[in-house]
């Protein structure tokens, strides 16, 4: 029979069964759906990871108190014994960071965000970039001037549009009056177009966009916003890419000294944080596919259910057909057919509804990115399933006598 | 030069195993001449069902020797049975095995799709048959939309739409009444008069009587007389 034939009286037999159809591939418009947004959500973080390390430059070194400290040895390091490290050879600049969610308001507009206390060193590490105002200085540190840089977004949904006379005015944070220095220029709509652009480096108070954060100086944050209890992030900038290694010794070297005990920090340069980071990622997203995988595979014994009762049910049909000169192969391609058709089916509409899904998950926060890969995956994914879990049943049709396949009743 | 449709020595058929085996057919031996109509007569329990699914390769024998159109079928494997069966036999049944979802003019055209023939001509083709049954009018008919008259003669354009020489008809007016009985019955005369060899199996002997030949079947053997 050519394949033509066989595949009319496939679609005759699905059109016959349309609900059955459906509940079968109900396992396959799952698992292709899972599997898409895995894939999207799986790019989204690594991009999302991409895109905090982006401002950061590979000459960073990230330093800061290791939760669970091992031992309990070892003093803390001061500020004032880690602002020494700037005289290490292999070292540029030294900068610290302390941060916290906090509520902020002017007038009626309240917002809560992430709070950043940074000393005068940080704002160039991180190429913080002015839109009017002026920098936070070390100074404002020493003094405990209460004064603040906001990010663009942060700003605008305070003040409105018009940032123009913003300089000045008085905000509230966490319940107290800061005067605000300066307004950061957006990062946000790049000329590229990057949607998180401009993130700040894991690991922050709050993390996000530079848009979306305020600045304030390092003292302060110690002293009003931070709770007792957090640590800074003392973020090192080597002399050049070359002296990231040499540093992070000099480092080391220098903690042991003042503290005795090196382990209770960890030291960590941009670009292998940005490797493990991604990594995770990545580790994420396999572990996610397995899932995945899984719920096809689960989509699959459903088919393979549906086709043996499929296969019981024509019986005679095929008894009939074997009389009349069908061969093994016919039979077999017929439900072959049946059972790549029933996956390719749930796959699409399984991809239909995942591109339509993919784009509602920046309400919950999770950045996704829809990729013909993805897709790609879940269709041959579906076929594959279809196919493999289809053959059994379709070759014990073949397979079936046709003087027992006549009598079946 | 070979003029037996179908020829058989010392055929054996058994089912079950051990102390729960029946002999079927016990050395059947048995000669179909070309363009012979025969009626094999026998009550039920005989083996004539068996006999007739062997003679249609829907049943593999167990011992003895089977020619079939001078073709020996010892060591063809089961595709070669499938060619077979579409070329050289066309299958009546009792119950007419007609696919129900199909139309009357698509269950015909099976036999030459099967073959590899595209649709246009194989529906042309079983159109034409139909018309020899005289359901012209009903080929776009689905089988339960037919009498059991009308679905039997389906069942015979079916198979003589791949034009194969051994019509196979077991019982084929054991579901219908005497008078569409012997519409069948007609039919097949006629075809054997046009060259078809015919194998009728019932356990009726009034149709028997009607055919050339009889051959009658007790407890897995054949006698004739």
């Amino acid at each position: 029979m050519n394949l033509g034939e066989i595949f009319r009286s496939v679609l005759l037999n699905l059109q016959a069964n349309k609900f059955r159809v459906f509940l079968t591939s109900l396992g396959i418009i799952i698992g292709s759906f899972t599997i898409i947004m895995v894939v999207g959500i799986g790019k989204g973080s690594e991009k999302a990871v991409a895109d905090q390390y982006k401002r950061l430059s590979v000459e960073t070194i990230m330093i800061r108190k290791a939760r669970i400290s091992s031992g309990g040895g070892g003093r803390q390091l001061t500020n004032e014994q880690a602002a020494q490290m700037k005289d290490l050879a292999n070292v540029k600049a030294v900068g610290f960071t302390l941060g916290a969610q906090a509520g902020i308001s002017y007038g009626s507009a309240t917002e809560n965000t992430s709070v950043l206390g940074v000393s005068e060193s940080y704002q160039q590490m991180i190429n913080l970039e002015l839109a009017s105002g002026n920098y936070l200085r070390d100074k404002d540190g020493e003094k405990r001037n209460k004064v603040a840089l906001l990010g663009d977004n942060i700003a605008q949904l305070l003040f409105g549009e018009h940032l123009a006379d913003v300089i000045g005015k008085t905000v509230t944070i966490k319940g107290r009056k800061y005067e605000v220095k300066g307004i950061l220029k957006r990062v946000g709509d790049g000329v590229l177009g990057s949607d998180n652009g401009g993130g700040l480096p894991a690991g922050f108070g709050g993390g996000g966009s530079i848009d979306d954060s305020v600045f304030i100086p390092y003292e302060v944050a110690e002293k009003y916003i931070a709770g007792s209890r957090s640590s800074p992030m003392i973020t090192v900038q080597a002399e050049n890419i070359n002296a990231v290694a040499p540093a992070i010794e000099e480092i080391s070297e220098f903690i042991e000294n003042k503290t005795g005990d090196s382990s209770s920090y960890s030291i960590m340069d941009a670009g292998s944080r940005l490797s493990t980071a991604q990594a995770t990622a990545k580790t994420m997203s396999a572990l996610l596919i397995a899932v995945a995988t899984i719920v096809l595979v689960v989509g699959g014994i459903g088919i393979m259910n549906v086709l043996f009762v499929s296969v019981k049910e024509r019986t005679r049909e095929i008894g009939i057909l074997k009389s009349i000169g069908a061969k093994r192969k016919d039979i077999l391609r017929e439900f072959l057919l049946e059972s790549m058709l029933i996956s390719i089916a749930g796959g699409m509409i399984g991809s239909g509804l995942s591109l339509v899904t993919l784009p509602l998950l920046k309400y919950l926060n999770l950045q996704a990115i829809p990729s013909t890969e993805g897709i790609l995956l879940g269709l041959i994914f579906s076929v594959l399933t279809g196919t493999f879990f289809g053959y059994y049943p379709a070759l014990k049709a073949s397979k079936l006598k046709p003087i027992h396949a006549l009598n079946y009743e | 030069m070979n003029t037996d449709a179908i020829r058989m020595n010392g055929i054996k058929k058994s089912y079950g195993a051990g102390a729960t085996r029946v002999n079927v057919l016990n050395e059947v031996s048995l000669k179909v001449k070309k363009g012979e109509f025969v009626a094999v007569l026998g009550p039920s329990g005989s083996g004539k069902t068996t006999l007739m699914n062997i003679i249609g390769l829907i049943d593999t024998h167990d011992e003895g020797e089977y020619i079939l159109d001078g073709e020996d079928l010892e060591s063809k494997d089961e595709n070669e049975y499938s060619e077979i069966r579409n070329r050289k036999i066309g299958f009546v049944f009792q119950k007419f095995n007609l696919i129900t979802k199909y139309t009357a003019l698509y269950n015909v055209a099976l036999p030459l799709l099967l073959r590899g023939a595209d649709r246009r001509q194989a529906e042309e083709s079983a159109a034409k048959m139909l018309e020899k049954v005289g359901l012209a009018d009903r080929k776009h008919y689905k089988p339960v939309e037919l009498s059991g008259g009308q679905q039997q003669r389906v069942a015979i354009a079916r198979a003589l739409v791949g034009e194969a020489n051994i019509i196979l008809a077991d019982e084929p007016t054991g579901a219908l009444d005497t008078k569409t009985g012997q519409e069948i019955v007609e039919i097949l005369k006629t075809l054997n008069k046009n060259g078809k060899t015919i194998v009728l199996i019932t356990h009726d002997t009034n149709i028997a009587k009607q055919a050339g030949r009889i051959i009658h079947v007790r407890d897995g053997q054949v006698y004739e007389h």
